[in-house]
């Protein structure tokens, strides 16, 4: 069975990579599909034709599609994705430097969804037409219909402004406090490594609201497929089963019901991540929240293609082996997978 | 049939009072977005700095913003572009992803594989990410940004429809349309395709919702709709530099009225699935 399995898993290594290259592919044509010349783009606005003939050649322009094509997959290769024009730093270390920012933005939020909207899907499912339920259908209607910018406003307005709980929305830091060591790159994480508790929760205020306005927007589609997953799971036969030969309820709830409803659920992370990603663009913005996902606003906003692209790359990348990870994982819960295949 | 299918919605809206408010609430949105310009108290463009900034009082009733113009106006005249943006992309996805969809479900094969390709490219990026992305490679306009937003909703339509289809073809129906002559094309076109749509309507009320999302969050980072021009996500963001200092009615008004949009299609969108397939209620 376990030689099924790793045969399956590496089946689904070799389906990934059509859309790896699909993905390539893609993100190729939308760096040639700029508006006019992209020398003249990227030579800037003072440049004369001769300048321009000479980007023009050290971009490979004037060369053929094809053999662009291949130049730009040999740069991927080796990490080059172009320069900068707005910060004139490569954009690969732009991008890896201000990865960890959103990386801890998003792990927070994807965390603090989960540990909410699961246990209150498995009880909106346990007691239908409860509080919990109707709590939980509220909260689900809310956090899809919200404009995830909008949400964050309106957090900001009332713990920033009128509460005065939370700290200014200015980033991961504020100005009086020194980024800790880098070790992870996760300032929380970090300023506990080196055992600075002040530095600690002054991070730690800093990204509690913009993961809350995550995590929100996360909650609503984990609770629903939670929710049915287990109404299906707890309605099946082997549920009656259970009941029947007398197991507690506890371990009809958890190991029973909840390890066949965790399968739909992987199924709607995909997802989840997909909307995750892109809500993390906006959030950031939001917060002045110093992440790829400002970086890549603000390049939008200055013209500075080769950032945008290089961010697009990175992120469709960073989401095909995120779902790459979670059909693994699909393939290690479902007992059924490698038995009959 | 027409009949019978009028009695059931009323039946499910006097079943469900929230599915008749959302239904009444589209109708206040249609309202505003066509008759809106004949009413509104200010022109919306009209800046007048010495009135700007001015909290929400019987004269403004959502307030002025930092140009001195009135936020109430603003609000209501954006509700015809923000639907306009939504309900183009979605009509372009509709038709591009159910014909697609269709085909794909119906000849099978490599057309098949071909389609599906290329609904999994698309949908392995990051949605926003891609319309950003497109946006930015076409040229920032707002003609562009509904390009986009038809684009990465296109896969969705193409599942639907393939999957109705392939359910669809082996009834015998459609036996019955081939036999009496007509060619596959037309079968499909005209016999099939009608039997699609009940789901594929779910999935286009479904998706305006989530359409106005996408194009208000373009636009909110800037994409799109350029000021002066009235549009929600880009007031927002036009009111967001004001929130921390108090301000909260240049922003807040604006994003309410999205969020209520967006709520009403969503509410519409389960009542449509509650009618068309009382099983798949959640």
């Amino acid at each position: 069975m376990w030689t099924q399995k790793l045969k399956l898993i590496g089946q689904r290594f070799a389906l990934a990579t059509p859309t790896l290259l699909g993905v390539i592919i893609i993100a190729f044509a939308l760096t040639r599909a700029l508006p006019g010349d992209p020398a003249v783009y990227f030579a800037g606005i003072t440049a004369d034709e001769e300048s321009i003939q000479q980007i023009r050649e050290e971009l490979g322009l004037d060369k053929s599609l094809v053999i662009q094509f291949f130049v730009y997959c040999e740069n991927l290769l080796k990490g080059d994705l172009g320069v900068s024009l707005s910060t004139g730093q490569k954009v690969s270390e732009e991008l890896s430097s201000r990865f960890p920012a959103s990386l801890e933005l998003t792990l927070t939020g994807l965390f603090l969804a989960l540990i909410t909207s699961i246990p209150l899907g498995i009880l909106a499912a346990m007691y239908p037409n409860s509080w919990v339920d109707h709590l939980c259908r509220v909260l689900v209607t809310a956090g899809a219909s919200t404009p995830i910018f909008f949400s964050g406003l309106f957090f900001v307005f009332i713990f920033y402004y009128l509460l005065g709980w939370a700290p200014s929305p200015i980033g991961r830091l504020d100005f009086i406090y020194l980024p800790p060591p880098h070790v992870t790159g996760f300032y929380t994480i970090d300023s506990m490594i080196a055992g600075d508790t002040e530095t600690f929760w002054a991070s730690l205020k800093q990204i509690v609201l913009p993961a809350i306005t995550l995590a929100v927007f996360a909650l609503a589609p984990i609770a629903r497929m939670t929710r049915s997953a287990m109404l299906t799971a707890l309605g099946s036969e082997y549920v009656k089963a259970a009941t029947a030969n007398g197991l507690n309820s506890r371990t009809i709830i958890f190991v029973y019901a909840l390890r066949n409803a965790s399968l739909p659920l992987l199924t709607i992370m995909g997802l989840v991540f997909s909307y995750l990603l892109g809500a993390n663009v906006l959030v950031e913005k939001v917060f002045s929240w110093p992440g790829i996902g400002s970086f890549a606003v603000d390049a939008l906003v200055a013209s500075d293609y080769a950032a945008v692209q290089g961010f697009i790359l990175c992120m469709a990348l960073l989401f095909v082996f995120l779902n790459l990870f979670i059909d693994i994982l699909y393939t290690l819960v479902d007992p059924r997978v490698g038995i009959d295949g | 049939m027409a009949n019978s299918t009028l009695k059931q919605l009323w039946y499910i809206l006097s079943q469900n009072p929230i599915s008749l408010f959302a239904m009444l609430l589209f109708g206040l949105f249609v309202l505003v977005a066509l008759t809106g310009w004949m009413w509104i108290p200010y022109d919306p463009l009209a800046s007048n700095t010495s009135i700007a900034l001015q909290a929400p009082s019987a004269e403004h009733w959502f307030g002025t913003d930092h140009l001195g113009r009135d936020v109430f106006s603003r609000v209501v005249i954006a509700t015809r572009l923000d639907l306009f943006i939504a309900l183009s992309a979605v009509a372009i996805s509709f038709v591009i992803g159910s014909a697609l969809g269709c085909l794909a479900g119906y000849y099978g094969g490599w057309v098949d594989r071909i389609v599906g390709r290329l609904a999994d490219t698309i949908l392995a990026f990051p949605l926003f990410v891609l319309a950003m992305g497109i946006v930015a490679a076409m040229g920032n306009s707002l003609i562009n940004v509904i390009y986009a937003t038809a684009l990465i909703n296109i896969p969705f339509y193409i599942r639907v429809a393939r999957a109705e289809v392939t359910i669809q073809r082996n009834l015998q129906y459609v036996q019955a349309a081939l036999l009496c002559g007509n060619t596959h094309l037309r079968t499909l076109a005209f016999h099939v395709f009608p039997n699609c749509l009940p789901a594929l309507m779910v999935q286009l009320s479904l998706n305006m919702g989530w359409a106005i999302l996408n194009a208000a969050g373009l636009s909110f980072i800037g994409l799109g709709v350029r000021p002066p021009d009235a549009e929600w996500g880009i007031m927002v963001a036009e009111g967001a530099n004001y929130i921390i200092s108090g301000e909260w009615w240049l922003a807040l008004f604006p994003g309410f009225t999205l969020m209520l949009a967006v709520f009403c299609f969503n509410l519409l969108g389960d009542a449509l699935r509650d009618l068309v397939d009382p099983q798949k209620r959640t």
